[in-house]
């Protein structure tokens, strides 16, 4: 790969929860990049370390959680005065959570998008005062400059009425409209990558349809980086080129959205899609589920994660060590003994 | 009506609920929210009526109101009992009415929420037995271990607490509890939409399963059209507190007659990435149910609407057999079905 092209490298990345009930390994050594413009997507079940992974790019995780190993590297890219634009590398697990740089990255250049746009926004803030805080944080604009490109940004993500939505709070808007209002403040400072976490999962399929194609639409105008972070088959496969599948907080099968849809090699990717119901497909007597839950994250099974769960679990090797992550095609890695030399 | 009334377990007539709107010192009602507007709809024995459409439009109103969790406004429910007779739930007294639910049971969306964490699961699912007083002491611990065993959950778990099991497995006990007093009909309440793609499968295969088995008839409330479209016989649609179409499940999913459901259908990203990407993006929001759009209330979103659409409201008619719509023009468009 070119290595202009990297936005954003993630080596052996482990973010731990220290509980007293025990240590969550929730992410458990991820490797993954993203490169610029691109839409990468996140897909996993809940407990699986999706949300966790934006949380740590972010450095936004919520006590006692830390990350404990690894690298974020995350390339940033400076015009000069001639026009030309310098490379720099910084490593974000290495920053002061709190400091100058990282705040200057987050919500300027690396901006996200919550599940819940009613939790995640202040309700006793306009929707306005809201996205100018942010333009007058990262662009050191004047009030009035700062309400001017609000406006701008508002109309731009289709709110209604911007000149008089500026001024509405978030309980006087509909859930569609605060998710519209919640993008609009992650685009106002056009970030090089946007971490959308469940952007359309509390949303209504119609006003879903909708933020998704403004997100396709925005992403193709502004060519900035998504990382898209869902349970929904659906979603990934209509939004991304490429997709991880994370299991327990690790990555188990990383391909292009082709690929892992139709030529899924993890036995865990394969039960997934195998087991939701889709639409148009004529009626199946029994969906194909997963046998036996989740494990337990205090208490993590030795060898693969989902042995216990596994149609093809071999015994004597899959719960005795972790397989290696192996390329089995262009692109395509999977984390699993079946592919092993 | 066309249809065969010899096994019909339900009938719903004109089901309204208004709820109020109360403003001021005096709680004056200024206002009525539609919540559930006109709802007619039947359901067989043993059969699965699915009831689709997005927040609000009073899909889970219509399923408390069936079986009266909260009091409709007015309209019939006639319900026929095991015995044969024929009786109407919105008007029945109090006796008869906890007598009856024991036919009828309810299983919740939110397996967190719709357990007392302070009650054992023998507690929980030995609850109704004990209030209908069907069992008690050794009786009631085999019964609530049989019914564990038939929802997929070890008899040896029933002194522990919800708190111990996972999202899926609290599911499952809530429905071992609807199952406990032999319910011939339950309204399922987005019962999979809180649990996770793998855990939903195991959920949606052991509703079928205790279907068949027992011979229950579900009233499905959901908001996911691909679960609905797998479980249910027959799918009805709501749209701001009304019934817009009802029909067979292949038939109103491959061919529609309301703008609504095509758009609806449309609108559900498919887990496909070679899938051909024909999406009708509705316009706008949904209408407010206190303060509904004049005509058919679907009109400033339909881009087949026409002048009477804006003024007059459309009837529920039965436009093929057993497909029921509610649309001025379903006779004269050809609508894209999922297969499209």
């Amino acid at each position: 790969m070119n290595q202009d092209q990297m936005l954003l490298e993630v080596k052996n990345l482990k973010t731990y929860f220290f509980l007293e009930e025990g240590t969550v390994h929730a992410i458990d050594g991820a490797d993954f990049h993203i490169t610029r413009g691109e839409a990468l997507g996140v897909v996993g079940e809940s407990g699986c370390g999706k949300s966790v992974t934006g949380q740590s790019i972010l450095r936004i995780i919520p006590n006692p959680g830390r990350v404990v190993e690894g690298e974020i590297i995350f390339y940033r890219y400076n015009k000069r005065a001639d026009g030309t634009e310098v490379q720099e590398a910084v490593n974000l697990t290495a920053l002061d959570p709190q400091g100058d740089e990282i705040r200057s990255i987050r919500g300027g250049e690396i901006a996200m998008v919550f599940q819940e746009p009613m939790t995640s926004l202040s309700p006793i803030h306009t929707i306005g005062q809201q996205i100018m805080e942010a333009i007058t944080l990262h662009q050191g604009v004047d009030k009035e400059e700062a309400r001017r490109r609000t406006i701008e940004i508002l109309h731009r993500v289709g709110m209604p009425q911007p000149e008089t939505t500026v001024d509405s709070y978030p309980h006087q808007m509909s859930g569609g409209m605060r998710q519209r209002g919640m993008i609009a403040m992650a685009l106002s400072c056009s970030p090089s990558l946007l971490i959308a976490d469940e952007p359309t999962t509390a949303i209504d399929v119609t006003t879903q349809a909708q933020i998704l194609q403004l997100m396709r639409d925005l992403q193709q105008d502004l060519g900035m980086a998504i990382m898209f972070i869902t349970h929904d088959l659906g979603v990934i496969a209509e939004m991304t080129k490429r997709v991880v599948v994370m299991y327990m907080g690790k990555i188990v099968e990383g391909a292009d959205v082709d690929d892992l849809y139709y030529d899924p090699k993890h036995p865990y990717t394969r039960a997934l899609l195998n087991s939701i119901p889709r639409l148009g497909q004529q009626r199946v007597d029994r969906l194909e589920s997963i046998r036996g839950m989740v494990p337990d994250p205090y208490n993590l099974p030795p060898g693969c994660p989902f042995h216990p769960r596994c149609n093809s679990f071999m015994p004597g090797v899959c719960d005795v060590s972790e397989p290696e992550t192996v390329e089995v095609g262009p692109g395509h890695e999977v984390k699993c003994f079946l592919y092993q030399q | 009506m066309a249809e065969n009334t010899n096994n019909m377990l339900l009938r719903v007539n004109n089901l309204y609920k208004h709820f109020p709107i109360r403003r001021g010192t005096l709680r004056k009602t200024v206002g009525y929210v539609r919540a559930v507007d006109g709802v007619s709809f039947h359901i067989r024995e043993k059969e699965t009526l699915g009831l689709v459409g997005e927040s609000g439009c009073g899909k889970t109103t219509t399923g408390r109101c069936v079986m009266r969790a909260i009091e409709p406004s007015s309209g019939e429910v006639l319900y026929t009992k095991a015995d044969g007779e024929t009786v109407n739930i919105a008007t029945l007294e109090d006796d008869d009415l906890r007598r009856l639910r024991r036919e009828i049971q309810m299983i919740f969306q939110d397996p967190y929420s719709s357990l007392n964490p302070r009650m054992t699961l023998l507690q929980i699912v030995g609850e109704p037995l004990t209030v209908n007083k069907v069992a008690h002491g050794r009786d009631l611990e085999d019964q609530v271990a049989e019914l564990l065993r038939r929802v997929g959950l070890r008899p040896e778990y029933m002194r522990r607490y919800p708190h111990a099991f996972s999202g899926g497995q609290r599911q499952r006990i809530g429905i071992a509890r609807a199952l406990a007093l032999n319910p011939r009909f339950i309204v399922a309440d987005e019962p999979v939409s809180a649990l996770d793609v793998s855990i939903q499968a195991q959920v949606l295969n052991l509703l079928e399963d205790l279907q068949q088995e027992m011979g229950l008839t579900y009233l499905f409330v959901a908001h996911d059209l691909s679960v609905v479209q797998h479980i249910s016989d027959r799918v009805a649609v709501m749209y701001v507190g009304k019934l817009v179409e009802m029909a067979d499940t292949n038939e109103l999913y491959y061919t529609p007659l309301h703008p609504y459901t095509e758009a609806l259908m449309s609108a559900v990203p498919k887990p496909d990435p070679r899938a051909v990407k024909q999406r009708i993006v509705l316009e706008g929001e949904v209408a407010d149910p206190a303060n509904p759009p004049s005509g058919c209330y679907f009109h400033p979103r339909c881009r087949y609407a026409t002048e009477l659409c804006r003024t007059v409201e459309p009837e529920l008619l039965e436009v093929k057999p057993e497909h029921y719509v509610k649309c001025h023009r379903a006779t004269e468009l050809t609508l894209r079905g999922v297969a499209g």
